[in-house]
């Protein structure tokens, strides 16, 4: 799972650098996730602005990681492209996660 | 070890043998050719001295038979040869010879041809050990593969068995479609009778692929029924008459949430939906599952529902139901998202939209002939196997059954006051 990690502003940005999260990639997703859920931040970005696909096995590692999360550091979901925005609305993860469009939006937001 | 030597000269015979047996090797000596072969044939030689010079078989035709042979180990040659033109080595290596000896011969010298020669044996003897080990691993594993599969097909065979066929049930038509990637299937779907009035269905997905997912479709398939009622999700014993109540999709799916916590990040999604026969009401939750399409005999095809949570990954989650009112000819299809999904050779997905182009061009064929143009249709558009589960579960609804009114569409017109 290729990523970049950068930090801003008390927020910790994941930028994924794979265009499909899938079956093949969900282990390794959460392995590299792993490292960033007991963090000492407000939140976690994780920026899929170069993902083109999620596949149930990829929503599955997302939501693992989710409850993963360290109390008071929030995952938030920034860059979701239209294929992958549109089946988190029909899983209602819009209702579970924070999303921006960018991950410069959400590290301004946070407070 | 035992060597072989081969040569016409008595005092070159001698000489040789003495040297080797002196550093307590086994020799055997041959004067010419054929007796060579003939010891080779018999004597278990893995290092043989040849003369270049022999009447009969000469020690070329000689090494060229030893090589064209198969002996059940590698036969090391070393050509002796008093002749030193480099022409003649290197027709006698061509032939096959390992190595070569010049005359006259010294121990030591011989002794690291000798060494040489040792280490290619020991070298060839472990590589035989090896390929033997292999073809051991080779057929264990083929074994093995043999065994899997059959389990597999077993259990394609006992989920396959678990579908319900096409039927008809009160005035409901189903029709569906089941393609699995693998074997098996995470996808699962059925139809029932919930009362006398209302027939239950659904289709569901669990997330990922192969054995896991297939395992948690037929578990849950086994949780989605009304029988015994004290324990169904889908039907409520009641102590009054009529003694049982139907639980209203939505209720029952959340109460499924509750109770399918904890398989770790595998979780499913699904469309359960009621059907009230006599009056055609539907009702139905859709929990993060692809729209089911809904295909009036005319007007708009609509898809239902406004997205919901996936079941068994999130806790305390409430689903919604939507529903809307079907009149006798309509059509409902569920369908997973393996269909929407099927890429073509250019990666191109198939999707809502195509999926009701076809339904609408199908929309007064049968039932029956409307999903299989769909999935002739689908099949072209991949042109390979299917790489996510496609299944699809399609009802219609049709005339009521006798004293009950289902209202047609133009009932009203006929019957300006109302009613039937």
């Amino acid at each position: 799972m290729k990523f970049e990690e950068s930090r801003q502003g008390g927020c910790i940005i994941i930028r994924l650098l794979e265009t499909r999260l899938g079956a093949d990639k969900a282990a390794s997703f959460k392995d590299v996730m792993a490292a960033y859920t007991h963090s000492d931040c407000k939140a976690v970005v994780l920026d899929i602005s170069r993902v083109e696909f999620i596949d149930s096995s990829g929503l599955g590692a997302i939501l693992s990681v989710l409850k993963q999360m360290q109390h008071g550091c929030e995952l938030i979901i920034a860059g979701a492209t239209d294929p992958v925005a549109s089946m988190f609305k029909l899983t209602r993860m819009d209702r579970v996660f924070l999303m921006y469009k960018t991950a410069a939006d959400a590290t301004e937001r946070i407070p | 070890m035992r060597i072989l030597i081969a040569d016409d000269d008595e005092i070159q015979r001698d000489l040789l043998s003495t040297m080797l047996e002196s550093e307590g090797y086994g020799v055997v000596s041959v004067c010419d050719g054929t007796s060579a072969w003939q010891q080779l044939q018999t004597g278990n030689f893995k290092i043989v001295f040849i003369d270049w010079m022999m009447p009969g078989l000469s020690g070329l035709e000689l090494i060229r038979k030893i090589r064209s042979a198969e002996f059940e180990h590698y036969v090391y040659i070393i050509l002796c040869t008093s002749r030193s033109s480099r022409a003649d080595l290197v027709e006698g290596m061509r032939s096959g010879a390992d190595d070569f000896l010049s005359k006259p011969v010294h121990q030591d010298e011989l002794m690291v041809r000798v060494s040489s020669g040792e280490r290619i044996i020991a070298f060839e003897k472990r590589m035989g050990d090896d390929n033997r080990k292999l073809a051991e691993a080779h057929s264990s594993l083929q074994k093995a593969y043999a065994t899997i599969r059959a389990d597999i097909l077993a259990a394609a065979e006992l989920q396959r068995n678990l579908l319900p066929a096409p039927s008809r049930l009160k005035n409901v038509s189903f029709e569906s479609l089941f393609c699995p990637a693998q074997l098996v299937a995470g996808d699962i779907y059925n139809f029932f009778p919930l009362d006398e009035q209302h027939i239950g269905f659904y289709l569901l997905d669990v997330s990922g692929h192969g054995i896991p997912s297939a395992m948690l479709s037929v578990g849950l398939s086994k949780m989605l029924t009304t029988t015994p009622i004290q324990s169904s999700l889908l039907k409520r014993p009641l102590p009054t008459a009529p003694f049982h109540m139907v639980v209203s999709p939505e209720i029952a799916i959340e109460e499924l949430n509750r109770r399918c916590q904890g398989n770790g990040d595998m979780y499913f999604t699904i469309v359960y939906g009621i059907l009230d026969v006599r009056t055609g009401l539907l009702s139905i939750t859709q929990a993060g599952h692809p729209h089911p399409v809904y295909l009036p005999t005319s007007g708009e095809v609509v898809m239902l529902g406004d997205g919901g949570f996936p079941v068994g990954i999130l806790e305390d989650v409430h689903y919604d139901c939507v529903s809307q009112q079907m009149q006798v000819g309509d059509r409902l299809l569920l369908l997973s998202d393996g269909l929407l999904e099927a890429r073509s050779a250019s990666g191109e997905q198939f999707g809502m939209d195509r999926l009701i182009r076809v339904l609408k061009e199908t929309r007064h064929t049968p039932l029956k002939s409307s999903l299989k143009t769909l999935e002739d249709t689908l099949r072209e558009w991949v042109g390979a196997e299917f790489d996510d589960d496609v299944s699809l579960l399609a009802l219609e609804l049709g005339e009521p059954l006798a004293g009950h009114g289902v209202k047609k569409a133009d009932d009203d017109k006929r019957n300006p006051t109302g009613g039937q």
